[in-house]
């Protein structure tokens, strides 16, 4: 069945039955590139419980790529968006309008998190002299892919440039091909790679904690009211009846701000973030 | 019929069922033969798969580092568990991409505890213990060998192959890899590709076991709520296909069976029918236990099964042939019921006709014993009907006395029915007490399926009817005893009143010849006019005695119709004139055709008719006519009416007109007289000859009397002997002014065959005559209008008569007044007749036949003027009527003798020399018939003497009789003179033997009168002209009659000698004339030999004539 078809026909269904005349209806888009089954099974129950509680509306609107979610919220499309800390702040850059409602914690309770770079536990390699090398990296909006991965590098007197690298998407591919022998390291977030640790992955370098993924409501098309409803609504989530959720939004949520940005905004100061690998 | 149609429909219940169940059977062993296959298949697919996977292990167990890592990860911590899984997991991770490029889900390794160490296909999860959830690890754990089978796992289910590590012969740990059902189902497809495959697992299998994070990967089956779908959007790469719509259809349709329900959860391995698109499939369902044995779930196949659908089509047409033979055989019942019904109601019927029927009736089988007998048969034989029955039918009542014992063998009635033959007869049957009965018998043999089974025997008591035909046997004879006395009585009675009727009215008429005194003459006719009378109304009542006795006869014969009317105007004419009044006739022009009928019985009906307008009619007159109309070829109707200004009939009289003996009333009958019968005679008359009477009558106005009939018409053949042959040959020269009255003559001329010339005056007659003399054909005749213009018809005759030339020709004079010419008149121009204008027919015709050609071969009759005298015996007992017919004779120039019995006759006809005998019938010694016998039996010219009877019976049988014995002819009593003559005429001139020559020649040479007379009416210069051309003719004519005789053309000499007669005689030259005569005669009759004898003595005469002449004394 076609994605997006099926995206309107749910859409469509849930504004049927959820909206009714004067109801407000807004538009969220998830993460691009999952399977609406998968965004369905993460963001569905919060949605609802959203809907139930302040009586609107959503519509789910899929996008193949952050380009076009930013697209989309620039054009008004979309009300509320699921993005990481660099998509966030790429769609800052453009649209000022964009505004953080709340972080998600991590499964820990942080809302913070932290990109690393990882390696075989055998290996033990000196990122000062780390050229040449195979890194692996998730995608080049990934805020754990190119400009942690190339800022830790930097840090330790590496770049990515002197090395090669490949963006291979997801968080668990970069440690399963780092686990393979596939390449040497792997940029990712440090969560994941210490949920391969059991693998022999070991953590040789960190990030300084980052803000988490967030839900980004776009200020022009929700009143602030409706925003503020909205960052209550998640912030005051009961531990027991979110442990359905969704793995990345079960652990609670705490407000967002934009200067919790600021550390990143730093980061990316200093990097412009190819789009492709360089092998 | 409701209990047919119940049984038919609890029948077709059972027939419903018992098929389905064989459907059912049928079936349930073709789908059995999917299951067999499915699981055929499924295990093949698996044995594939295992045989593969023990290649790899023992391929993998040959790789030592491997199984040092697993042993060194079972004792290490788990930091080294880390390195050492790391390494194992880079070591192995390009056989695991192959084993998945093989559709091997799962690359798992467990350590010797039952603990996971590495998910290739889930690295993530590790450490977790399988001990207690996958029985697979535990049963190799414990067996140290292999173990494979489906088992449901945390991460999702499939078929798992594992196999212990060993190192060393200790058990270090296990490694399992895992089939998908995509794998199972590609290699299924393989084998058989019509097939769709599809897998579910137990719910309870799964649920306890999978990852939280994996249970989204299961979503219901729609089959089964206890059961799940893997995968079913298809989020791994090695999950099969999503089913298909057809295998969602049949999904659907299985999920409302509540057997297909009750069967999974049971775990039952069968297949079901269901349809999708209108194709019937077959779903296999395999049960599928997984390593530890427990249901785990359902291997399904979905295949079309198109011989399913030729069961069902099987099922349905034995179904709808079953039925319709079941409906037919319930069909068949119910009429057979109702035949059945029908041939009891027949039954009943039957018997309640034959116990009902009068006639008696039983069945006899081919022994002729009884099978059945009626009530009836019971009474009329007196036995009661068991004692009838079984026994022989012939030996109980019909061998007895009267048929002298019969035995059977010989019995009429057995013998026909034993053959096949129905019987019918009059039989006579015993009575129980003995006594014989006649019996009327009708017997039909009973045949069944072509066999003879027996007889039908109807019979009815016959005694009445046999009296009965005895009594009219007797009544017929006495009846026609009866008839036979009255046909006596009659003739008798005919006879009694007839002989003195004949001298009443006989010697009536001699008295009135003589001279009487006016009182003496009166009375006489009164006589006369009431002896006629009385003949009349006697003639009345035989005739109606004979149509009441039936035997009034008909006889047809030629006739004309216009002298038929004529001759009963004739009749009734005095009487017209008398009384003052008209009577005229007319007939259409077409009457003058033949035509064929009883000419007489129509006369008497038109003089009935006539007869009654006459006396009826004081004043105005009667009017008679004809009309005909085409019937078709051979007839026409004609219409006979007599219309008269008479009394009338009033209207109480007109419904008992035609009674007999009714007059329209009596003061009717005594002021005019009759009989009473005439018209019911002429109504009997008219209908005996197929026609009808009636009548138009208004009281004090007139009647009109009509009747019509069908007319034959004469044929070609036909010809009228003696009221007008037809005048073929005859030269006639008609000289009629009139144009009406000269068409008639020439049309009724011609219509008679005569030659006619018809011209309108005098002058044109004449030259006509007269070139015709020169071209050697003269007129026979000549008739001529006494009153034509210019020169009349008087001097036409005088200037004909004086031209020698013209010596034989006939004149006619038409006169309208006839009495104008006088005796002396026609003596002088030589008138042969003269006749009333417009002339009758009739009158014509007797003035012209004799003149015929036709008539050459018998000498025309001669009138009575001419007739010679004959010498006649009158046979006859009676003095008076002996004296009435002497006196007759004599009156007529005859001799009579008398004999007063037939043995008298037959003596002096012996002895004496007789030209005819006029013979009465009833004479004592012997009568008319033995004597004409006798007479005829005499030998020579003796016995062939002419023999008229005279008979009043005027009978046909007694005509016959006459005509039987020998006699020539008959004259009814009483005899009247003018048909004397007329029959003495007829016979007389027939006689075989020579006509004598009369009469006498006489002897004066020259009629000087008549000269005289011819000389005072053609003056003397004319007359000596007249004589002295025909002196000079004489001698030529003479050589012309010597010629002829001598080139043996008699007729010519006849011819010649004819035409010498006449001028002779118009001349005065007796003698010349008579010998002229003779020579004719004789010449006629081509007797040569005394014509030669004739012609000699003519010359003689013609010579002394010439003498005379020249020298008168």
């Amino acid at each position: 069945m076609d994605i997006r078809k099926l995206a309107i026909a749910i859409g469509t269904a849930a504004a049927l039955t959820c909206g009714q005349a004067g109801a407000e209806t807004l538009t969220f888009a998830p993460l691009p590139m999952e399977t609406p089954e998968t965004v369905l099974k993460q963001f569905k129950p919060m949605l609802a419980h959203l809907e139930k509680t302040l009586n609107i509306t959503f519509t789910i609107e899929f996008s193949s790529d952050y380009a076009e979610v930013l697209k989309k919220f620039a054009d008004g499309k979309v009300d509320v968006a699921y993005l990481g800390p660099l998509p966030y702040l790429t769609l800052r850059d453009t649209i000022a309008t964009a505004t953080p409602l709340v972080h998600f914690k991590e499964a820990s309770g942080s809302s913070t998190y932290t990109c690393a770079i990882i390696a075989p536990a055998d290996t033990a390699p000196d990122l000062s002299r780390t050229k040449g090398r195979k890194i692996a990296l998730t995608q080049p909006l990934s805020t754990c892919g190119y400009l942690s991965t190339d800022g830790l590098l930097r840090q330790a007197g590496s770049s990515l440039e002197e090395n090669r690298y490949r963006y291979l998407d997801k968080h668990d591919e970069v440690a399963l091909a780092v686990a393979r022998g596939e390449f040497d390291m792997g940029g990712l977030k440090t969560a994941i790679g210490r949920k391969y640790a059991h693998m022999g992955l070991s953590i040789v370098a960190e990030s300084p904690p980052l803000p988490g993924f967030a839900l980004v409501v776009n200020a022009r098309t929700v009143a602030k009211e409706r925003r503020d409803q909205l960052r209550q609504a998640l912030v005051e989530l009961d531990p027991a009846e979110i442990k359905n959720w969704g793995d990345n939004i079960r652990h609670g949520a705490v407000p967002a701000f934009d200067g919790d940005y600021d550390s990143l905004r730093r980061l990316r100061r200093k990097a412009t973030i190819p789009g492709t690998g360089n092998f | 019929m409701g209990r047919i149609i119940a049984v038919f429909l609890v029948l077709e219940a059972l027939l419903i069922l018992f098929l389905n169940t064989v459907r059912q059977d049928k079936e349930q062993q073709h789908f059995d033969q999917y299951t067999a296959i499915l699981e055929t298949a499924y295990r093949s697919s698996l044995q594939m798969y295992r045989l593969a996977m023990d290649m790899s292990y023992v391929d993998l167990m040959s790789k030592t580092d491997i199984v040092d890592l697993i042993a060194r990860a079972g004792q290490s911590d788990d930091s080294e568990k880390a390195l050492l899984r790391g390494r194992l997991y880079r070591t192995l991770f390009p056989l695991y991409r192959e084993l998945q490029q093989r559709n091997l889900r799962q690359l798992h390794f467990h350590l010797a505890d039952g603990t996971s160490f590495l998910r290739f296909h889930q690295p993530d999860r590790f450490g977790d213990s399988l001990v207690d959830v996958r029985p697979s690890i535990r049963i190799v754990g414990a067996t140290r060998q292999p173990v494979q089978g489906f088992e449901a796992g945390r991460v999702a289910t499939g078929f798992r192959f594992v196999h212990p590590i060993s190192r060393n012969g200790d058990y270090v740990g296990s490694v399992e890899t895992s089939l998908t059902f995509k794998a199972i189902r590609n290699a299924m497809a393989e084998l058989d590709a019509t097939r769709e495959y599809a897998f579910v697992v137990r719910k309870d299998v799964v649920q306890n076991i999978l990852f939280a994070t994996q249970s989204n990967l299961y979503s219901p089956s729609p089959l089964h709520a206890d059961f799940l779908i893997e995968d079913a959007g298809v989020q791994l790469a090695d999950s099969p296909p999503p089913l298909s719509d057809v295998a969602r259809q049949l999904n659907a349709e299985l999920t409302g069976m509540a057997e297909v329900n009750r069967r999974m959860r049971a775990n039952e391995t069968f297949t079901a029918k269901a349809t999708a698109n209108g194709v019937i499939h077959a779903v296999s369902l395999l049960s599928i236990r997984d390593v530890g044995g427990r249901p785990a779930g359902y291997v399904i196949s979905y295949a079309p099964a198109p011989f399913a659908e030729l069961i069902f089509r099987e099922f349905v047409a034995s179904l709808l042939a079953a039925t319709l033979m079941l409906a037919a055989a319930c069909v068949l019942f119910a009429r057979l019921k109702r035949s059945s019904i029908d041939l009891g109601n027949e039954k009943a019927s039957l018997k309640a006709i034959t116990d009902t029927m009068a006639d008696g009736l039983f069945v006899m089988d081919n022994q002729g014993l009884i099978v059945l007998a009626n009530p009836a048969a019971c009474s009329m034989l007196g036995y009661r009907e068991s004692e009838m029955l079984g026994r022989q039918a012939h030996q109980l009542f019909h061998s007895h006395a009267v048929n002298e014992h019969l035995p059977i063998e010989r019995c009429p009635v057995f013998q026909a029915v034993s053959r096949g033959d129905p019987f019918s007869g009059e039989e006579f049957f015993s009575h129980r007490d003995g006594h014989v009965i006649p019996m009327e018998v009708t017997s039909m043999p009973l045949v069944r399926d072509g066999s003879l089974t027996g007889s039908v025997n109807a019979f009815r008591d016959i005694t009445v009817r046999k009296e009965t035909e005895q009594a009219l046997i007797r009544a017929k004879a006495a009846a026609e005893q009866a008839s036979i006395a009255k046909s006596d009585f009659l003739a008798t009675m005919s006879h009694e009143i007839r002989t003195p009727m004949n001298g009443i009215i006989g010697m009536t008429s001699l008295l009135l010849d003589t001279p009487l005194s006016s009182e003496q003459n009166y009375y006489s006719n009164t006589i006369r006019i009431s002896a006629e009378s009385l003949l009349t109304i006697i003639n009345d009542i035989l005739d109606f005695s004979k149509m009441e006795a039936g035997r009034l006869e008909f006889e047809d014969s030629p006739f004309l119709l216009a002298p038929l009317i004529e001759g009963v105007v004739d009749i009734l004419a005095p009487r017209a004139k008398a009384k003052g009044i008209r009577l005229t006739f007319s007939v259409p022009r077409t009457s003058s055709q033949i035509f064929v009928s009883d000419a007489g019985r129509l006369r008497q009906v038109l003089l009935n008719l006539a007869g009654n307008a006459v006396k009826f009619t004081e004043h105005g007159g009667v009017a008679i006519t004809v009309d005909l109309q085409p019937r078709d070829e051979q007839t026409v109707q004609a219409r006979f009416t007599v219309t008269d200004t008479g009394i009338g009939i009033p209207d109480e009289a007109k419904t008992k007109l035609f009674l007999r003996f009714s007059q329209a009333d009596s003061s009717t009958a005594r002021k005019f007289g009759g009989s009473g019968l005439g018209l019911a005679i002429s109504q009997r008359i008219v209908e005996a000859l197929g026609g009808e009477i009636g009548f138009d009558s208004v009281a004090g106005q007139g009647s009109a009397f009509w009747f019509r009939l069908p007319l034959r018409l004469g044929g070609t053949d036909v010809t009228l002997d003696h009221h007008g042959v037809p005048l073929t040959g005859l030269a006639v020269l008609v000289a009629i002014a009139d144009p009406d009255m000269r068409d008639l003559v020439c049309t009724s001329l011609s219509q008679w065959g005569a030659e006619v010339e018809c011209v309108t005056d005098a002058i044109a007659g004449l030259t006509l005559a007269r070139q015709a003399v020169q071209q050697g054909q003269p007129f026979v005749a000549a008739l001529v209008q006494a009153d034509l213009p210019g020169m009349s018809g008087r001097d036409l005759a005088a200037i004909l008569r004086a031209d020698p030339g013209m010596g034989g020709l006939r004149l006619i004079m038409l006169s309208p007044s006839p009495q104008d010419f006088t005796a002396e008149d026609r003596r002088r121009l030589g008138l042969t007749a003269v006749l009333d204008a417009p002339a009758r027919q009739s009158q014509l015709l007797d003035s012209l036949m004799p003149l015929a050609p036709s008539h050459s071969e018998r000498p025309p009759p001669l009138s009575a003027a001419e007739t010679p005298s004959l010498r006649i015996l009158v046979a006859e007992d009676n003095a008076i009527n002996q004296q009435v017919a002497v006196g007759l004779l004599t009156k007529l120039g005859h001799r009579a003798d008398v004999a007063n019995d037939g043995a008298e006759a037959v003596a002096q006809l012996q002895e004496g020399e007789y030209d005819l005998i006029l013979m009465d019938m009833q004479m004592p010694n012997m009568d008319g018939i033995a004597a004409t016998r006798a007479i005829r039996a005499l030998p020579g010219r003796t016995g062939q003497v002419s023999i008229i009877a005279m008979t009043a019976n005027a009978m046909e049988d007694d005509r016959n009789a006459c005509l039987a014995a020998g006699m020539d002819d008959y004259i009814a009593k009483p005899i009247d003179r003018h048909r004397l003559a007329g029959v003495l005429a007829q016979w007389q001139s027939r006689q075989p033997h020579t006509p004598r020559i009369a009469p006498a020649v006489p002897t004066g040479l020259i009629d000087e009168e008549a000269q005289a007379d011819l000389r005072d009416a053609l003056g003397d210069e004319d007359f000596d002209r007249l004589i002295a051309t025909f002196e000079a003719s004489l001698p030529t004519r003479l050589e012309t009659i010597r010629a002829a005789i001598a080139a043996g053309q008699p007729e010519r000499a006849a011819a010649e000698a004819h035409s010498i007669k006449g001028s002779a005689a118009n001349l005065g030259m007796v003698h010349l004339a008579a010998c002229a005569g003779s020579v004719e005669t004789l010449y006629r009759a081509k007797d040569s030999a005394r014509g030669e004898k004739a012609v000699a003595a003519l010359m003689e005469s013609a010579a002394a004539t010439l003498a005379v002449q020249r020298h008168p004394s």
